[in-house]
């Protein structure tokens, strides 16, 4: 891919991020309740402490003045600081969330892969057979299933009744590998087998397609061996639109796993974001949506790059 | 005597019934030699482990001049101390970091002894200073906390090597209890959120965002050999179901504030302990617009009072409610018994007040309710809407967000308004937060009636036990005929923890204090 249409893309992407991060300054404006209701909490106070704490978060100001300050903040990379979080900076606040959000994310994405690969493409290639329809039921069974329930079955399966994995939360990898592995493996397999769903129906498409075109058939008559014929000479083209896919749950992946986070009190982006929602912390919040909206722009120029790899027409044009 | 074969099995049997007693009598000898006095191993206090709390979300400030929430509260109470505190059973106020005090004649200076030899966990002695700088800031604007608790604070003063001297604007009754959510730190200190620092049995470690909260034993906590806990960490774990599993599985040893009412059976049935207060330390209510009709008319309200199955209530929350319509306790001796009641559901009751007012056909009336506060606030609103029903009230609930139910009331912005709090053991508090808080603005009545709440500014100066009490008293029969806030039941919950953490005595404001918690494990 050139360098220009690199560039183009991630200029493309500023505009994206402009866009969506001035709906949500002004959509959460307009919203019912404000940073102060968020810091008095439910007993409130009097309109004097409410006017003091207005006008020491600056939001007696009109609301294009607030936004023009915002902007220009954001454009020389200061995302803020966060009165409910202390006033510690947005950027400390939302970086380790993202950490480990993006931690589950493309681990559990890998998981959905690795699932998904092998079997979309015995589906394919078995058309109509037991093998087929185990994996389509596989399939339907992994997106439809409520992530939350699927969480809460593996907890009670894999903590209450095996003991072998801990019932949720988060143990840093530095103070402990194996432990921090232990608290991952619960919410990633529940993100794995989440994708791998949806995942396993587009391989399977994708591979039908591809086994029908001639030069399978010609691989075939030749005598190379069936799985040579779809590993090497099907999966290749067949993986494109399924980069597509992939790129696509990345993306929305990174944006926020905020149910499965909740249910293994996985401290990432989307729990974050979601209290953060509700003590109108907004500045917290413009922050999460910018970095959202960054991670499924650039979930996608990835994806672009990657077909560039995979497939050489798009090199040479 | 020669030995026969036959008497062989019968000697050896001997032997071993001898053997038997002789083990038998070892293992008492080595059991417990206090087990003579009543007392067992496991009933005394041990030094040592770390008690893991599992909370529903974290603390978003560990500034103990502005926190908002209980989790935040649950927090604070480990770093900091106070001049005072609420004994945990029986709710008098004793001494903390204040050992002795005197109020002068006129009640408007509080002289008060600090403790001798208390530190800061940074090694540093108290000083009246200290007790100065903390008081002057937890009266300032923006500690939106504790201003309000101080409004009657003139100044305060240094008062020798050991003393301060609390000036008051006027004699206030309830200052020692309001004292006692006054946390002090060190003089000119505002790092709270960084590296928090106070008198506290426990001291600041480390504090991951959204993660856990880990503090350490602070060495220099001035109760000598406490606290028994070498760490206590409290983590973040927003659903309930993963909190009552972590526990059942005893990853944690408790959850707290209080266990989610839903699977209080659950936590039960496990084997597990739930800490409830010794006394009702906070109310579910309905804060009435009174400033739109017909809320305005007194009949309608009493009509809605009587329609509310507060039975039903207190059932469907499982044993963590009581049925009450006075927001002070029955237990309380301020308890006027002779003031309206509202317990009792009457139907009948409530549709001839409604024909009265000139409703005959019922009111429609849309109901903001505080769901994300809990699961038990959204079934007390979806029970006081559909009780209420059959006296022909039509109430539509909103269920909205802690933030925009402030907002709303702030900008009296609702027409009923489910919702609840909690009160200390100080029974001017209690009557302070049923009828005389903030709300009492949104609710708009008590500003039309001056000589309400001059009856609370004479209760709060009263110079004695029994015209308090008379002045609550005539508080109480206005407030309960009236009806302006409707209180529907108490809240008795606490937290779950495992049956080997002793020493944990649930208090009803919330207020979680670990100085005397040890793990018998």
């Amino acid at each position: 891919m050139k360098s220009w249409h690199v560039l183009n893309r991630l200029a493309q992407m500023v505009i994206v991020m402009w866009i969506v991060s001035t709906l949500v300054f002004f959509i959460f404006r307009v919203l019912p309740g404000d940073e102060v209701s968020g810091l008095l909490g439910v007993d409130g106070a009097d309109e004097s402490v409410r006017s003091a704490l207005e006008h020491k978060l600056g939001l007696d100001r009109s609301l294009i003045v607030q936004y023009g300050q915002w902007i220009a903040a954001i454009a020389h990379g200061n995302l803020g600081t966060s009165p409910q979080y202390g006033d510690a900076t947005v950027t400390s606040v939302l970086a380790p969330a993202i950490g480990h959000s993006a931690e589950l994310a493309i681990l559990g994405l890998l998981l959905g892969v690795l699932i998904s690969v092998p079997l979309g493409i015995s589906a394919g290639a078995r058309v109509g057979t037991r093998v087929d329809h185990l994996a389509r039921a596989l399939s339907v069974s992994g997106f439809s299933i409520p992530s939350f329930w699927l969480g809460i079955l593996l907890l009670l399966l894999f903590t209450s009744v095996m003991h072998w994995f801990p019932s949720g939360g988060y143990a840093d990898f530095e103070a402990s590998p194996v432990e921090h592995l232990r608290h991952l493996a619960l919410p990633v397999l529940t993100v794995g087998i989440m994708t791998a769903g949806s995942l396993t129906r587009f391989m399977r498409s994708s591979m039908v397609g591809v086994l029908a075109e001639d030069y399978i058939r010609t691989a075939r008559a030749k005598g190379i061996a069936p799985w040579l014929v779809n590993y090497r000479h099907a999966l290749r083209n067949s993986s494109l639109p399924f980069i597509t896919v992939v790129g696509l749950e990345l993306g929305q992946l990174l944006g926020g796993m905020i149910v499965i986070e909740q249910v293994f009190a996985w401290p990432g982006l989307g729990q974050l974001t979601i209290k953060a929602l509700e003590a109108r912390a907004y500045t917290v919040v413009q922050g999460s949506v910018l970095v959202a909206a960054a991670a499924v722009v650039l979930a996608n120029l990835a994806v672009d790059l990657t077909y560039s790899v995979l497939d050489p027409r798009l090199r040479r044009g | 005597m020669t030995r026969t074969p036959a008497a062989e099995p019968k000697r050896a049997r001997l032997r071993m019934a001898l053997c038997g007693l002789v083990i038998l009598g070892s293992i008492a000898a080595c059991s417990d030699p206090s087990e003579g006095n009543g007392e067992s191993q496991s009933d005394r206090p041990r030094s040592g482990g770390t008690l893991t709390i599992a909370t529903p979300e974290d603390a978003k400030t560990l500034n103990p001049f502005q926190w908002s929430t209980k989790e935040e509260l649950i927090r604070i109470n480990q770093l900091y101390s106070s001049l005072t505190r609420f004994d945990p059973k029986t709710g008098d106020i004793v001494a903390d970091l204040a050992t002795t005090w005197n109020l002068s004649p006129d009640g408007l200076t509080l002289s008060m002894r600090l403790r001798p030899g208390v530190k800061f966990a940074d090694g540093k002695a108290l000083k009246a200073e200290d007790v100065v700088y903390s008081l002057t800031t937890a009266a300032g604007t923006l500690s939106t906390k504790t201003a309000p608790l101080l409004t009657s604070l003139s100044s305060v003063d240094v008062a020798g090597d050991d003393g301060v001297s609390i000036h008051l604007k006027a004699r206030t009754r309830s200052i020692l209890g309001d004292l006692a959510q006054i946390f002090i730190v060190p003089a000119g200190f505002t790092d709270y959120n960084t590296h928090p620092i106070g008198t506290g049995p426990f001291q600041f470690e480390s504090w991951q965002h959204n993660q856990s909260l880990t503090l350490t034993k602070n060495p220099n906590y001035w109760a000598t050999g406490k606290p028994y806990l070498d760490r206590v960490v409290f983590t973040v774990v927003p659903d309930p179901s993963t909190r009552v599993l972590q526990l059942i599985n005893g990853e944690v040893q408790m959850i707290a504030p209080t266990a989610p009412f839903a699977q209080v059976q659950q936590l039960k049935s496990a084997g597990l302990n739930l800490a409830l207060p010794n006394q009702v330390g906070g109310y579910y209510d309905v804060r009435i617009n009174t400033r739109i009709q017909p809320w305005d008319n007194k009949s309608v309200r009493q009509a809605l009072s009587y329609a509310i199955d507060r039975q039903a209530i207190e059932d469907s929350l499982l044993g963590t409610a009581i049925v009450s319509s006075n927001p002070i306790p029955e237990t309380s001796t301020l308890f006027d018994k002779s003031a309206a009641s509202y317990n009792q559901q009457d139907i009948a009751k409530a549709k001839s007040l409604l024909k009265a007012a000139g409703y005959p056909n019922g009111v429609e009336a849309n109901m903001i309710a505080l769901c994300s506060a809990g699961l038990d606030y959204k079934n007390v609103a979806q029970v006081i809407a559909t009780s209420a029903k059959d006296a022909g009230f039509d109430i539509s609930l909103q269920c909205v967000e802690t933030t925009a139910f402030t907002e709303m009331l702030g900008e009296r912005n609702f027409t009923l308004g489910s919702a609840g709090g909690a009160t200390t053991p100080d029974p001017l508090n209690s009557v302070f937060k049923a009828w005389f808080d903030q709300n009492a603005d949104a609710i708009g009545w008590l500003p039309n009636h001056p000589e309400v709440r001059d009856l609370y500014t004479r209760a709060i100066a009263a110079t004695s036990d029994s015209e308090f009490e008379k002045l609550v008293f005539q508080i109480q029969q206005i407030e309960q005929d009236e009806q302006n806030r409707i209180y529907v039941g108490g809240k008795l919950s606490g937290p779950a923890l495992q049956k080997y953490v002793r020493g944990f005595v649930a208090e009803s404001y919330h207020q979680t204090f670990l100085d005397s918690v040890w793990l018998a494990k």
